[in-house]
């Protein structure tokens, strides 16, 4: 792979991981939801959308719906390629993957209203494995343990260098949409709220937040941005496969939040630049040095981010982007009127 | 304004309050003494939603509230202050104040996305700086409240239930581990409140050579019972006062 392709490559992987790593802030970093399912819903996405985009892809091309078929999904994804369909089926499937985890998303609320931080976060952990498993068994989801293969990436006509990049460019364009989404969120009353119930749940409810709506309302909002780095992923790697979605991704994800800074919408995208970085250099080097290494790439490079993770909770409890106060026009209207009272004071 | 009838509470069989009664004005000031452990604390919690009572109802201007949870009686105009000031300490002084103003419209997912909120946040910024100014406060506005004294921490309390408008606000000991001299300044300006904006008080306080200066009544309670009510000169010359505090 040339120099362009693999920074190509980089950048959307970069942008899968920012959504994630976005998504995830808002239910941890803004609102104290301890999310260690987060792959369930990255999952979900990914499945819902593969599920849809590979019956849709056979629909289309008149061929019998048969999933496990890789030459009819191939066939199909040859023949839809030249039409101007590819793009439309790409955008329909992010709405499925998004709007299906936004469900799972609402449902798995119901514990987050109810359970206490950390037997929440087992409760997510178990239903992100129960998501990869149910999906692994069940054949007519996405064929099983075989998963689907051929889903096409919607700049598949223009081939090689050209299709990488339009794909990298359109994820950024999502991401930043995203991005601005929870900016406009964040800064703004309701972000103030999110941060208080954060802080303290009870002392929020009693100055009259609704705690238990809201928290539905960020796992709406996370699950779906989850759901939607999945379709993203599985167009972009052209297949879904259940066991992907193992409990250590959710584990990456927190490593890039707790690195980037929790509660900061720039930390999480810092935290996930920086981990797509590292992990593309540490599989550069090990690669180059498999040789001489004593361990599996794989898990050297697990071993390092845990390392990290221990260390930036101990030395850096709040990541490399501190957390801000919300920006509304509060702060510059009370900046205003202290130093109209210092000038008083000083006159 | 508010009245607690009859109201029982236990926890694993320890009855916290057993049969409480209790009647606020509108406009009043009242104060709620007693001992250590003699269940004020959880009659704050009973009436403000976060316990709900295993007997008896709570009537807030008429309406039934006992049941309701805590943000839907704050709804209803009960705002209240917490023994220990549960602050939001990552958050600044100024966004303390801020998040206590109730139903705001920008507190919408729906319409946080618009600019429809604007001109509210500007009336409440103002608010809230009066209010910061009132309390001498106003220096510490950018400031993480994690980072402010223990008497402040107090006086942020109370500010965040003052910014939430209440008609009446319960406050659980105000000027505990605050200067004398401030607790005195704490209560003016709770009188201030009381007198110019009608907000009717339910305060639990142990100071109370402070309290009986400033309250139109006052309820004693020993042992989840209310054993004792009146005008606070009567309270204070009453045996029954001195057995309760002193043991009898």
């Amino acid at each position: 792979m040339d120099v362009a392709s693999f920074a190509i490559s980089i950048m959307t992987w970069f942008g899968i991981y920012a959504l994630l790593s976005l998504s995830l802030n808002l239910e941890l970093g803004y609102t104290g939801i301890p999310n260690f399912g987060k792959v369930a819903f990255f999952g979900i996405g990914a499945i819902a959308s593969g599920a849809l985009a590979s019956r849709l892809m056979l629909a289309i091309a008149g061929m019998p719906i048969d999933i496990s078929s890789r030459e009819a999904l191939f066939k199909a994804g040859d023949l839809i390629a030249q039409t101007p369909l590819t793009f439309p089926i790409f955008i329909f499937s992010i709405v499925v993957g998004a709007s299906v985890a936004a469900v799972f998303g609402y449902l798995s609320s119901y514990p987050a209203i109810r359970l206490k931080a950390d037997y929440l976060a087992i409760t997510l952990l178990a239903f992100g494995e129960v998501v990869r498993i149910i999906a692994r068994t069940d054949e007519s989801i996405i064929n099983g343990p075989y998963g689907v293969i051929g889903i096409l990436n919607p700049y598949r006509i223009l081939g090689g260098f050209q299709t990488s990049l339009l794909y990298a460019v359109t994820v950024w364009v999502i991401v930043a949409l995203v991005f601005l989404f929870i900016y406009k969120l964040i800064n703004s009353p309701y972000g103030r709220v999110l941060k208080a119930i954060r802080e303290d749940e009870l002392a929020a409810e009693s100055l009259g937040k609704n705690s238990v709506k809201i928290k539905q309302q960020v796992m709406i909002i996370g699950s779906a941005i989850a759901g939607m780095a999945g379709a993203i992923y599985i167009h972009h790697t052209g297949s879904v496969q259940a066991d992907t979605f193992v409990p250590l991704i959710t584990i990456y994800i927190w490593v890039m939040v707790m690195l980037g800074g929790r509660g900061s919408y720039m930390g999480a995208l810092v935290g996930s630049g920086i981990f797509v970085v590292m992990d593309q250099v540490l599989l550069a080097v090990a690669t180059t040095y498999k040789e001489i290494l004593f361990i599996n790439v794989n898990y050297l490079k697990q071993i390092i981010f845990m390392l990290i993770l221990i260390f930036v909770i101990m030395k850096m409890p709040h990541g490399v982007v501190k957390e801000k106060a919300v920006k509304t026009p509060a702060l510059s209207l009370v900046e205003e009127e202290l130093s109209h009272a210092g000038s008083r004071e000083g006159s | 304004m508010l009245e607690v009838v009859k109201v029982v509470k236990s926890f694993y069989g320890l009855r916290a309050l057993d049969s409480v009664n209790l009647k606020v004005e509108k406009g009043s000031m009242v104060g709620l003494i007693g001992p250590n452990g003699s269940g004020k604390t959880t009659l704050f919690n009973v009436i403000s939603g976060v316990y709900k009572p295993d007997e008896g109802e709570i009537y807030l201007n008429g309406e039934k509230i006992a049941g309701l949870t805590p943000h839907e009686i704050c709804g209803k105009g009960l705002g209240r202050s917490f023994q220990q000031p549960r602050l939001f300490k990552e958050m600044t002084v100024l966004e303390n104040i801020m998040v206590s103003a109730r139903s705001q419209k920008g507190e919408s997912l729906s319409k946080a996305l618009t600019r429809s909120w604007l001109e509210e946040e500007a009336r409440l910024a103002k608010k809230a700086f009066s209010i910061l100014k009132f309390l001498q406060l106003e220096r510490l506005a950018f400031n993480p409240a994690s980072n402010i004294s223990a008497g402040q921490a107090r006086l942020l309390e109370i500010a965040k239930v003052l910014m939430g408008d209440p008609q009446i606000a319960l406050l659980d000991e105000p000027t505990g581990g605050v200067a004398p001299r401030l607790s005195e300044k704490i209560f003016d300006y709770i009188r201030k409140i009381n007198r110019e904006f009608g907000v009717t008080f339910l305060i639990i306080e142990h100071k109370l050579g402070v309290l009986f200066d400033y309250v139109d009544y006052v309820y004693l309670m020993d042992r989840g019972k209310i054993v004792l009510e009146g005008k606070p000169e009567e309270v204070a010359k009453s045996s029954t006062a001195l057995e309760v505090y002193l043991g009898g």
